[in-house]
């Protein structure tokens, strides 16, 4: 994920600076988000790689890195 | 034979009492007004009164409309009324209101069970009896009252949703008007916008908590982020289908005007689809959310406004609860 424009973005949607965001960052954690948080998250990864995540499936990931895995997969299968 | 059908007149009711976004901040705290407004784009909602039921709106918004003496009473052969709050679960609203507004007995009527598509639905149903030469002059209402559903204590669904009918007088006419469709249904995602019990299912069922949650089985359950999710998944691929099947360029269409759910959602949509901003209509602010009503409402504002002239292409899109979607091309005369 060497994207800085979706890297920033999804700094954003998760509401911390873009230079404080890794791959090992904590997210909210199962039915923890924010809805909005959720929902731009979404729209980010929509944006920028043209996929649909579903809400399940982010809310299951625990770190910034399974956002990148999940991501990975679902371009891989596109 | 007048082969075309064509939107000749709208009008609209919503009901006077209103829950502003000052009332909701005062009842929950932790929300502030300014965080109501940046995730909904709404300020208030209509709520309707404790003994007003969809028939009573039903009757307001079409009396309204008949006000315009652009058609009379007489002259209505068809009536269909589109909502998912009716007055009983039999009879047929449509029915009561045939009564109540006093339209002929020969007038065919029914109800159609749909929520945020319902409209364009019913554009489509109304074509098609026009076309098909059954009825000439339809009455397409629709009406909700989703806040009837909503826990008092279910903050974010209480942000969106509000009261509200809009009559629409659709013709028979020479010109080409109500034009192309696409429709699409997906009853995966029934679960993510439901009232548990609000139909037979269940019906005898004693004990309707859901866990820590702000809402019984008989309230209104939603699953915005998965809404949202469905939103970007199937908007933008209906949105290019219609563009296809009505052979038109999108810098052809003057006016977009799609279901207002909130804000939010129509600017993301409005970004990923590259519509120009002034031609991509949102009116939320003072109604919120009137599910099945949003877009004649928003249709009735965009015409008040000068947004929509003589020969104007308009793109309609309904999606939602279902999950049930459909968009529609008008020709506006």
């Amino acid at each position: 994920m060497q994207n800085t424009e979706f890297w920033t973005a999804l700094a954003n949607s998760l509401d911390v600076a873009p230079a404080a965001l890794s791959v090992e960052s904590a997210l909210p954690g199962k039915g923890n988000w924010e809805s909005l948080a959720l929902m731009s998250c979404m729209s980010v990864i929509n944006r920028h790689f043209n996929i649909t995540v579903k809400a399940c499936e982010l809310d299951a990931c625990s770190k910034v890195n399974d956002i990148c895995l999940l991501i990975q997969q679902r371009t891989a299968s596109n | 034979m007048m082969k075309h059908a064509h939107i000749k007149v709208i009008e609209y009711y919503l009901p006077e009492a209103t829950l502003t976004n000052q009332q909701l901040a005062e009842e929950f705290p932790e929300w502030s007004i300014d965080k109501i407004e940046k995730k909904t784009g709404i300020f208030k909602r209509h709520i309707a009164a404790s003994g007003e039921y969809v028939s009573d709106m039903t009757i307001a918004a079409a009396e309204k409309l008949f006000e315009k003496n652009i058609c009379d009473k007489s002259d209505i052969d068809y009536l269909l009324l589109c909502t998912q709050c009716p007055d009983h679960l039999l009879p047929t609203t449509a029915c009561i209101v045939q009564h109540k507004l006093n339209l002929p007995k020969s007038v065919g009527a029914l109800d159609i069970n749909l929520g945020c598509s319902g409209f364009v639905y019913g554009l489509s149903l109304a074509k098609g009896l026009i076309q098909s030469n059954q009825a000439k002059n339809i009455l397409l209402i629709t009406a909700d009252t989703y806040t009837k559903f909503i826990n008092p204590k279910d903050k974010t669904v209480r942000t969106l949703f509000g009261d509200g009918a809009a009559a629409t007088l659709i013709s028979a006419t020479d010109e080409s008007g109500i034009e192309d469709f696409v429709f699409g249904t997906d009853g995966e995602g029934a679960k993510n916008l439901i009232v548990p019990l609000s139909g037979m299912k269940g019906r005898n069922q004693q004990c309707s908590e859901v866990g820590e949650e702000p809402r019984t089985l008989n309230d209104l359950y939603m699953n915005g982020p998965e809404i949202f999710s469905f939103t970007l998944e199937v908007v933008p691929k209906t949105f290019h289908e219609l563009l296809t099947k009505a052979n038109c360029h999108i810098d052809e269409i003057s006016c977009f005007i799609f279901h207002q759910a909130n804000e939010y959602m129509l600017t993301n949509l409005r970004d990923k689809l590259a519509i120009p901003e002034d031609k991509f209509f949102i009116s939320l602010k003072n109604q919120g959310n009137t599910v099945s009503s949003t877009i004649p409402i928003a249709l009735n504002q965009a015409l008040k406004q000068g947004k929509i002239q003589r020969g104007d292409r308009i793109m309609l899109l309904g999606f939602g609860v279902g999950y049930s979607w459909a968009g529609a091309m008008l020709r506006w005369h």
